[in-house]
């Protein structure tokens, strides 16, 4: 790829970047057409991939070489798209039918050894560590962390048990359980603030390396654009709603 | 007419599922072979379920523009993109790098459309946390406080600055924030995590075999 | 004072919003170079487990992101190829993302450049496929069932890379870098735990907490968790990167997030008074 062609791509990437970002200070045309451009460029590319993995690697070259197996999922396949015509949506049952009982199979052996067995195992296990010697080892900072483990998911698991009411004992070691769902939910606002900063860095940094003479100063350029195109909006908003308010 | 519409289907749903599951326990080599061509079979009819996402999604924006209705112009730009998006793909044939490690048009428009369009939706959600947070975190009762206090230890010290100053400001203690932060996200978090884990396991075994008996049937879609 | 509070309390959000550019911008501009981070036990243990297999034996990385989380997996998966590339390992790349096949095959491509590393003798990418449980059930058992060709359309099982390689079983370890579904978990309980190979993951922040009861029952053997993971991988293949020059901004946002959320209940306590 050529150096105009980066070039290029670099005014292209900035000012959609900026087309987006402009949502910020109001809702305008600019943000309008790049999240439509945003749905169907995804699509496309989608469909892209899904054509040569898919429907060339695994129906066509596999049919072309006398291997027919591909062809009932294939008709199956097919029969999903009678699901947007009432009338004949009775044949895609038969896809969406193999897919969920497939899915359904596998998930319940799965989620029975990973999500429940080995989690009961991962609670239980550390009050019974034991050192390579045989003997309990007592290291008191790693017990009351077991001992905290074990009482954090019972306490949990007791708070989401609304079958039975909430009174007394059950009240009480429920409300142990809203701490530990409190302490919980401080650690997932925090990691998903440092998330949604590392991802805010990322776009900041692409706009900063656009907008040096390597690619024409096209972040500095766009930024003006933008500024530019959502200030005749708003004016022309503000204008069409003195003219109403008339 | 209802056995084919509705019983076959139900049936299908029936015996794979029961099969799917005794597979798993089952190391017998007629078993693994099942798995292999329903995993495969699966595979190409999940490859064709984007046509049905595809179709439903051109529906409605064809017949905004055939109305010329509100905002027709942004359905037309949608299906610019769309072709943004796959023609170069069709010409590259889904390939983003040539054998020589340079880049193609597929991996042009990917680095230039596709990667900033998306990236940016996803990062102005940082502008909206931190000023939702300074209007609406108020520390009210001692809950909330748990939860601010959680988040502050959490903030502030998985990033160099915040561990500069809190070990510091606690060098007497003889236990960095950093080590505070490991314990948080080992004991406590791990703990309500893993209650949250078993009780959505527990649902996801529960849904799974009203899907395969029959008694969720949604998935069929329709009225008959 | 009270009116100057209330009209404070009504801050328009384009201020606060302004407050977070300049916080993240100005690190790029000018860069605070502040201390590193010292790595943390879940990291390293991706680390040792890298330094524990022997030279010329193979590993599968499944890149299961799209653009919306590079800032955070792009950085640890270079970082994490940098490794596994110096230490001579056979590199195969897939993923369960269609959006990231692009930077799947990037990351391969310029990490192998740098080490001098050969397509289809030292790594090859594998590219995507739908159904995830069925891909990794598939996998599991036989990997040319699901994967017949590479990326590029070539045939794989005659492949140098691929040698001694039939099923998911036979990879010395299995990196996973995800930020959502499909992805680890799936990999876990589709994957590790029923055909018993090792796995370790990269997350993103909002994911990492999910993920931490799998670190702690050993299912996983280590896990880089957000930006901060990826600058301490960085730190441990001394190669200071990406993430380590993205932190110092992420630490100016962490300390504006806090100090709008005290200054927000200062002025709510301090109303009631005045």
């Amino acid at each position: 790829m050529n150096e105009t062609m980066m070039i290029l791509g670099a005014w292209i990437a900035s000012g959609l970047t900026l087309f987006i970002l402009s949502f910020l200070y109001e809702d305008n045309p600019l943000f309008k057409v790049a999240e439509h451009l945003y749905l169907g460029v995804s699509v496309g590319y989608s469909l892209a991939f899904t054509i040569f993995n898919v429907w060339w690697a695994k129906v066509v070259l596999p049919i072309s070489v006398g291997d027919f197996f591909p062809v009932i999922p294939s008709i199956l396949g097919l029969l999903l798209v009678t699901r947007l015509h009432p009338k004949h949506s009775w044949m895609s049952r038969y896809g969406f039918a193999l897919i969920m009982g497939y899915a359904s199979g596998l998930a319940i052996p799965a989620t029975v050894t990973t999500s429940f067995l080995k989690q009961v195992e991962g609670t239980i296990q550390p009050l019974f560590r034991l050192a390579g010697t045989g003997a309990v080892d007592w290291n008191w900072g790693v017990a009351i962390s077991g001992i905290l483990l074990a009482v954090g998911v019972i306490s949990t698991l007791f708070y989401f048990f609304f079958s039975v009411e909430h009174k007394g004992v059950i009240k009480k070691i429920s409300r142990v359980g809203i701490y530990f769902l409190m302490v919980y939910m401080g650690a997932s606002f925090g990691t998903t603030v440092m998330g949604r900063f590392s991802l805010l860095y990322g776009r900041f940094f692409d706009l900063y390396t656009y907008g040096t003479p390597k690619y024409s100063y096209a972040s500095i350029v766009m930024l003006l654009v933008v500024i530019a195109v959502v200030a005749v909006f708003v004016r022309k908003g503000a204008k069409n709603a003195q003219e109403n308010a008339h | 007419m209802t056995f084919l519409k509705r019983q076959v289907p139900m049936l299908i749903c029936l015996v794979v599922g029961i099969a799917t599951i005794f597979q798993y326990y089952v190391p017998h080599p007629v078993s693994n072979s099942y798995l292999e061509s329903l995993s495969k079979a699966v595979l190409i009819i999940g490859g064709f379920a984007l046509l049905l996402g595809i179709i439903s999604l051109f529906i409605p924006h064809m017949g905004r523009i055939r109305r010329k209705a509100d905002g027709w112009g942004y359905s037309v730009i949608m299906f610019i993109g769309f072709l943004i998006g796959l023609v170069p793909g069709i010409f590259s044939m889904a390939s983003q790098v040539t054998p020589e490690g340079g880049m193609t048009s597929f991996g042009w428009m990917y680095s230039f459309f596709l990667s900033p369009l998306q990236s940016t939706m996803f990062a102005m959600i940082a502008f909206f946390i931190v000023s939702c947070s300074f209007r609406a975190f108020r520390i009210k009762t001692l809950e909330a406080f748990v939860l601010f206090l959680s988040a502050f230890i959490l903030l502030a010290g998985r990033v160099p600055i915040g561990q500069m100053v809190f070990d510091k400001l606690f060098a007497f203690a003889n236990v960095t924030i950093s080590q505070v932060v490991e314990w948080i996200m080992g004991v406590p978090v791990v703990s309500a995590r893993r209650g949250i884990m078993i009780g959505i396991a527990l649902g996801a075994i529960a849904m799974s075999i009203k899907i395969i008996v029959g008694i969720e049937r949604q998935y069929l879609g329709g009225k008959d | 004072m009270k009116r100057f509070l209330e009209k404070l309390s009504k801050l328009d959000r384009r201020i606060i919003f302004v407050l977070v550019v300049f916080v993240v911008m100005f690190p790029i501009i000018k860069p605070l170079n502040l201390q590193k981070l010292s790595p943390t036990p879940a990291v390293k243990g991706i680390y040792d487990m890298v330094e524990s297999i022997p030279e010329g034996q193979p590993v599968i990385i499944s890149f299961d992101f799209d653009p919306g989380s590079k800032p955070e997996l792009y950085p640890m998966a270079v970082a994490f190829c940098r490794h596994a590339f110096k230490r001579n390992l056979r590199v195969i790349g897939m993923n369960l993302w269609v959006p990231g096949t692009g930077l799947a095959d990037d990351i391969l491509t310029k990490t192998a450049k740098e080490a001098g590393k050969v397509y289809g003798k030292d790594y090859v990418f594998m590219g995507w496929q739908p159904q995830a449980s069925a891909v990794i059930t598939q996998m599991g058992t036989d990997i040319y069932g699901i994967y017949a060709k590479d990326q590029r359309g070539s045939d794989l099982r005659s492949m140098e890379v691929m040698k001694g390689i039939k099923s998911l079983k036979d990879m010395a370890f299995m990196m996973e870098f995800g930020a959502g579904t499909p992805g680890i978990e799936e990999w876990i309980a589709y994957g590790s735990d029923k055909f018993g190979f090792k796995i370790g993951t990269g997350s993103t922040a909002v994911n990492e907490t999910t993920l931490r009861p799998y670190l702690q029952t050993g299912q996983l053997v280590g896990l880089i968790g957000a930006m901060k993971g990826a600058a301490e991988y960085e730190a441990l293949i001394n190669h200071p990167d990406t993430a380590t020059a993205g932190m110092d901004a992420i630490g100016m946002g962490h300390m504006l997030i806090l100090g709008l959320i005290l200054l927000g209940n200062g002025i709510v306590i301090a109303l009631k008074f005045l």
